[in-house]
Protein backbone atom coordinates (compact mmCIF):
# COMPACT_ATOMS: atom_id res chain seq x y z
CA UNK A 1 0.00 0.00 0.00
CA UNK A 2 1.60 3.38 -0.61
CA UNK A 3 2.45 5.67 2.16
CA UNK A 4 0.59 8.67 1.60
CA UNK A 5 1.76 11.71 4.27
CA UNK A 6 1.79 15.60 4.68
CA UNK A 7 2.21 18.66 6.88
CA UNK A 8 1.80 22.19 7.72
CA UNK A 9 3.79 24.24 9.88
CA UNK A 10 3.52 28.22 10.75
CA UNK A 11 6.06 29.87 12.12
CA UNK A 12 5.69 33.32 13.42
CA UNK A 13 8.48 36.07 13.60
CA UNK A 14 8.50 35.99 17.22
CA UNK A 15 9.87 32.55 16.93
CA UNK A 16 6.86 30.21 17.88
CA UNK A 17 5.45 27.83 15.90
CA UNK A 18 3.12 25.23 15.25
CA UNK A 19 2.59 22.20 13.35
CA UNK A 20 1.36 18.86 12.45
CA UNK A 21 2.00 15.77 10.10
CA UNK A 22 0.22 13.13 8.74
CA UNK A 23 0.92 9.74 7.39
CA UNK A 24 -0.87 6.39 7.03
CA UNK A 25 0.95 3.64 8.92
CA UNK A 26 0.51 0.11 9.40
CA UNK A 27 0.90 -1.12 13.12
CA UNK A 28 -0.02 -5.06 14.00
CA UNK A 29 -3.66 -5.38 14.60
CA UNK A 30 -5.43 -8.67 16.39
CA UNK A 31 -4.42 -11.72 14.94
CA UNK A 32 -0.86 -10.85 14.35
CA UNK A 33 2.28 -10.89 16.08
CA UNK A 34 2.80 -8.40 18.62
CA UNK A 35 -0.69 -7.30 18.01
CA UNK A 36 -0.81 -3.48 19.06
CA UNK A 37 -4.94 -2.51 18.11
CA UNK A 38 -8.17 -4.41 18.05
CA UNK A 39 -8.88 -2.09 15.22
CA UNK A 40 -7.43 1.29 14.08
CA UNK A 41 -4.08 1.91 13.70
CA UNK A 42 -3.86 2.74 10.32
CA UNK A 43 -3.28 6.60 10.74
CA UNK A 44 -0.16 8.43 12.33
CA UNK A 45 -1.23 12.55 13.46
CA UNK A 46 1.30 14.78 15.05
CA UNK A 47 0.43 17.88 16.49
CA UNK A 48 3.97 20.26 17.55
CA UNK A 49 4.64 23.36 18.90
CA UNK A 50 7.43 25.42 20.07
CA UNK A 51 9.95 28.14 20.17
CA UNK A 52 12.80 28.62 18.38
CA UNK A 53 15.70 31.15 18.90
CA UNK A 54 19.06 32.63 18.08
CA UNK A 55 20.47 32.48 21.62
CA UNK A 56 22.30 35.99 21.66
CA UNK A 57 24.12 36.46 18.28
CA UNK A 58 25.84 33.40 19.15
CA UNK A 59 25.12 31.75 15.66
CA UNK A 60 23.56 28.81 17.92
CA UNK A 61 19.54 28.23 17.74
CA UNK A 62 17.83 26.84 20.22
CA UNK A 63 14.47 24.87 19.79
CA UNK A 64 12.05 24.14 22.50
CA UNK A 65 8.87 22.57 21.87
CA UNK A 66 5.75 19.36 22.82
CA UNK A 67 5.13 16.93 20.14
CA UNK A 68 1.57 14.69 20.23
CA UNK A 69 1.44 11.80 18.45
CA UNK A 70 -2.37 10.41 18.05
CA UNK A 71 -2.55 6.74 16.72
CA UNK A 72 -6.57 6.69 16.36
CA UNK A 73 -8.14 3.24 17.24
CA UNK A 74 -8.59 0.92 19.81
CA UNK A 75 -5.41 -0.74 21.12
CA UNK A 76 -5.42 -4.23 21.64
CA UNK A 77 -5.76 -6.14 24.78
CA UNK A 78 -3.42 -6.06 27.31
CA UNK A 79 -0.89 -3.24 25.17
CA UNK A 80 -0.23 -0.51 26.43
CA UNK A 81 -1.65 2.72 24.49
CA UNK A 82 0.73 3.98 21.35
CA UNK A 83 -0.50 7.66 21.91
CA UNK A 84 2.72 9.22 22.92
CA UNK A 85 3.40 12.69 24.58
CA UNK A 86 7.06 14.17 24.30
CA UNK A 87 9.12 17.55 25.54
CA UNK A 88 11.74 18.08 22.78
CA UNK A 89 14.96 20.92 23.44
CA UNK A 90 18.04 20.87 20.73
CA UNK A 91 20.66 23.07 19.75
CA UNK A 92 21.43 23.71 16.62
CA UNK A 93 24.75 25.27 15.47
CA UNK A 94 26.11 25.71 11.19
CA UNK A 95 25.99 22.00 10.41
CA UNK A 96 25.77 20.37 13.91
CA UNK A 97 22.61 19.50 15.97
CA UNK A 98 22.17 18.02 19.48
CA UNK A 99 18.70 17.42 20.38
CA UNK A 100 16.90 15.56 23.49
CA UNK A 101 13.33 14.46 23.45
CA UNK A 102 11.52 13.03 26.96
CA UNK A 103 8.32 11.52 26.61
CA UNK A 104 5.77 12.60 29.87
CA UNK A 105 3.23 10.70 29.14
CA UNK A 106 2.80 7.23 30.49
CA UNK A 107 2.69 5.21 27.60
CA UNK A 108 5.66 5.20 24.79
CA UNK A 109 4.37 3.71 21.14
CA UNK A 110 3.13 0.78 22.77
CA UNK A 111 5.33 0.56 25.80
CA UNK A 112 3.61 1.00 29.25
CA UNK A 113 1.68 -0.12 32.03
CA UNK A 114 0.69 -3.81 31.47
CA UNK A 115 0.73 -7.12 33.52
CA UNK A 116 4.55 -7.10 33.05
CA UNK A 117 5.72 -3.69 32.45
CA UNK A 118 5.67 -0.38 34.21
CA UNK A 119 4.87 3.56 32.99
CA UNK A 120 7.26 4.24 30.58
CA UNK A 121 7.15 8.15 31.45
CA UNK A 122 10.69 9.23 30.97
CA UNK A 123 11.53 7.15 28.33
CA UNK A 124 14.07 9.74 25.68
CA UNK A 125 15.70 9.77 22.90
CA UNK A 126 18.89 11.44 22.21
CA UNK A 127 20.91 12.05 19.13
CA UNK A 128 23.53 14.49 17.58
CA UNK A 129 23.53 15.18 13.71
CA UNK A 130 25.66 16.57 11.61
CA UNK A 131 25.02 18.06 8.06
CA UNK A 132 28.67 18.45 6.73
CA UNK A 133 29.00 20.91 3.26
CA UNK A 134 32.37 19.09 2.79
CA UNK A 135 32.37 21.28 -0.81
CA UNK A 136 31.98 24.49 1.05
CA UNK A 137 34.14 23.48 4.10
CA UNK A 138 37.26 22.37 1.40
CA UNK A 139 36.65 25.11 -1.21
CA UNK A 140 37.38 22.47 -3.34
CA UNK A 141 35.57 22.33 -6.83
CA UNK A 142 35.48 18.97 -7.60
CA UNK A 143 33.65 18.37 -4.18
CA UNK A 144 31.11 21.48 -4.90
CA UNK A 145 27.92 19.90 -3.64
CA UNK A 146 28.95 16.99 -1.65
CA UNK A 147 27.62 16.39 1.64
CA UNK A 148 28.15 14.31 4.60
CA UNK A 149 25.29 12.94 6.94
CA UNK A 150 26.07 11.60 10.19
CA UNK A 151 23.86 10.71 12.73
CA UNK A 152 24.07 9.29 16.09
CA UNK A 153 20.62 8.38 18.60
CA UNK A 154 19.94 6.70 21.74
CA UNK A 155 16.58 5.57 22.49
CA UNK A 156 15.98 4.40 26.16
CA UNK A 157 12.98 3.29 27.73
CA UNK A 158 11.54 3.68 31.11
CA UNK A 159 9.58 1.30 32.90
CA UNK A 160 10.12 -2.30 34.19
CA UNK A 161 10.70 -4.64 31.51
CA UNK A 162 10.65 -2.15 28.87
CA UNK A 163 14.37 -2.08 28.69
CA UNK A 164 14.54 -5.07 26.44
CA UNK A 165 13.48 -1.82 23.19
CA UNK A 166 16.97 0.32 24.19
CA UNK A 167 19.38 0.66 21.14
CA UNK A 168 21.30 2.88 19.89
CA UNK A 169 21.02 3.60 16.11
CA UNK A 170 23.61 5.15 13.71
CA UNK A 171 23.63 6.66 10.13
CA UNK A 172 25.97 7.52 7.99
CA UNK A 173 25.35 9.10 3.91
CA UNK A 174 26.49 11.45 1.51
CA UNK A 175 25.11 12.82 -1.42
CA UNK A 176 26.44 15.05 -4.18
CA UNK A 177 23.63 17.79 -5.91
CA UNK A 178 24.63 19.31 -9.11
CA UNK A 179 23.14 21.94 -10.50
CA UNK A 180 20.73 21.05 -12.27
CA UNK A 181 18.48 19.46 -9.44
CA UNK A 182 19.32 15.98 -9.46
CA UNK A 183 20.85 14.83 -6.24
CA UNK A 184 22.16 11.46 -5.82
CA UNK A 185 23.56 9.75 -2.69
CA UNK A 186 23.70 6.98 -0.88
CA UNK A 187 23.36 6.31 3.40
CA UNK A 188 23.60 3.45 6.00
CA UNK A 189 22.45 2.86 8.95
CA UNK A 190 22.46 0.16 11.61
CA UNK A 191 21.41 -0.44 15.11
CA UNK A 192 21.70 -2.80 18.21
CA UNK A 193 18.25 -2.98 18.75
CA UNK A 194 17.13 -6.50 20.27
CA UNK A 195 15.98 -8.82 17.06
CA UNK A 196 13.09 -10.39 19.53
CA UNK A 197 11.78 -6.96 20.86
CA UNK A 198 12.38 -5.12 17.31
CA UNK A 199 10.85 -7.79 14.72
CA UNK A 200 8.01 -7.53 12.77
CA UNK A 201 6.55 -9.79 10.08
CA UNK A 202 9.37 -11.68 10.85
CA UNK A 203 11.41 -9.29 10.02
CA UNK A 204 13.95 -7.64 12.24
CA UNK A 205 13.53 -3.86 11.57
CA UNK A 206 16.44 -2.72 13.42
CA UNK A 207 19.09 -4.57 10.93
CA UNK A 208 21.91 -2.82 9.42
CA UNK A 209 20.51 -1.59 5.80
CA UNK A 210 22.47 -0.12 2.88
CA UNK A 211 19.98 2.53 0.46
CA UNK A 212 21.03 4.44 -3.07
CA UNK A 213 18.74 6.54 -3.88
CA UNK A 214 18.73 9.53 -7.20
CA UNK A 215 16.44 12.46 -6.53
CA UNK A 216 15.45 15.30 -8.99
CA UNK A 217 13.61 18.48 -8.19
CA UNK A 218 12.00 20.82 -10.05
CA UNK B 1 -13.07 46.78 22.53
CA UNK B 2 -10.68 44.45 24.09
CA UNK B 3 -11.61 41.85 21.33
CA UNK B 4 -10.56 44.67 18.63
CA UNK B 5 -7.76 45.56 19.59
CA UNK B 6 -6.52 41.66 19.68
CA UNK B 7 -7.85 41.10 16.53
CA UNK B 8 -5.92 44.40 15.10
CA UNK B 9 -2.69 42.62 16.56
CA UNK B 10 -3.49 39.39 15.33
CA UNK B 11 -4.26 41.10 11.62
CA UNK B 12 -0.47 42.40 12.11
CA UNK B 13 1.14 38.86 12.53
CA UNK B 14 2.79 37.58 10.02
CA UNK B 15 2.91 33.83 9.65
CA UNK B 16 5.16 31.87 7.41
CA UNK B 17 2.97 28.58 6.11
CA UNK B 18 5.16 25.66 4.91
CA UNK B 19 3.56 22.93 3.64
CA UNK B 20 4.22 19.54 2.29
CA UNK B 21 3.09 16.69 1.03
CA UNK B 22 4.34 13.57 -0.63
CA UNK B 23 3.37 9.77 -1.88
CA UNK B 24 5.60 6.65 -1.73
CA UNK B 25 5.35 3.09 -3.19
CA UNK B 26 7.75 0.66 -1.83
CA UNK B 27 8.40 -3.07 -2.67
CA UNK B 28 9.37 -6.17 -0.92
CA UNK B 29 12.58 -6.34 -2.77
CA UNK B 30 13.79 -2.44 -1.54
CA UNK B 31 12.96 -0.60 -4.04
CA UNK B 32 11.14 2.71 -3.34
CA UNK B 33 9.84 5.39 -5.47
CA UNK B 34 7.80 8.41 -4.64
CA UNK B 35 7.47 11.90 -4.77
CA UNK B 36 7.10 15.21 -2.93
CA UNK B 37 5.97 18.47 -2.98
CA UNK B 38 6.93 21.63 -0.06
CA UNK B 39 5.06 24.91 -0.74
CA UNK B 40 5.36 28.28 1.07
CA UNK B 41 4.31 31.27 1.47
CA UNK B 42 7.32 33.13 1.90
CA UNK B 43 8.34 36.30 -0.05
CA UNK B 44 10.68 34.67 -2.48
CA UNK B 45 12.33 38.21 -2.76
CA UNK B 46 13.33 38.42 1.02
CA UNK B 47 14.53 34.27 1.12
CA UNK B 48 17.45 33.95 -0.49
CA UNK B 49 20.39 32.39 0.41
CA UNK B 50 23.96 31.83 -0.21
CA UNK B 51 26.29 33.70 -2.35
CA UNK B 52 24.29 32.18 -5.88
CA UNK B 53 20.71 33.39 -4.60
CA UNK B 54 19.28 30.35 -4.29
CA UNK B 55 15.43 30.58 -3.66
CA UNK B 56 14.85 28.84 -0.81
CA UNK B 57 11.18 30.70 -0.54
CA UNK B 58 9.42 29.00 -3.25
CA UNK B 59 7.47 25.56 -3.95
CA UNK B 60 9.35 22.32 -4.95
CA UNK B 61 8.49 19.29 -6.42
CA UNK B 62 11.28 16.17 -6.17
CA UNK B 63 10.79 12.92 -7.40
CA UNK B 64 12.86 9.99 -6.25
CA UNK B 65 13.67 6.40 -6.87
CA UNK B 66 15.63 4.47 -4.40
CA UNK B 67 17.05 1.02 -3.68
CA UNK B 68 17.77 -0.29 -0.19
CA UNK B 69 19.86 -3.41 0.60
Amino acid sequence: MPALQGGVDYAHDSGFYLGSWASNVSWPKEGDAGAAYSSGGSLEIDVYGGYKTELAKTGITLDVGALQYYYPGRSAPGVAKLNTTELYLSASYGWLQAKYSQVVSNDAWGFGKTASTGKADGTWYGELNATIPVGELAKSPSLTGVTVIAHVGRQDFSGSGNSIADYTDYKLGLQKSFDNGVNVGGFWTTTNADKAAWSYDGQNIGRSTGTLYVQKTF
Amino acid sequence: MMAKTLAAALARFTFKKLSNIALTKAWSNGVSVGGYYTGTNTDSALYKAGNDGLNIGKDYLTAFVQKTF
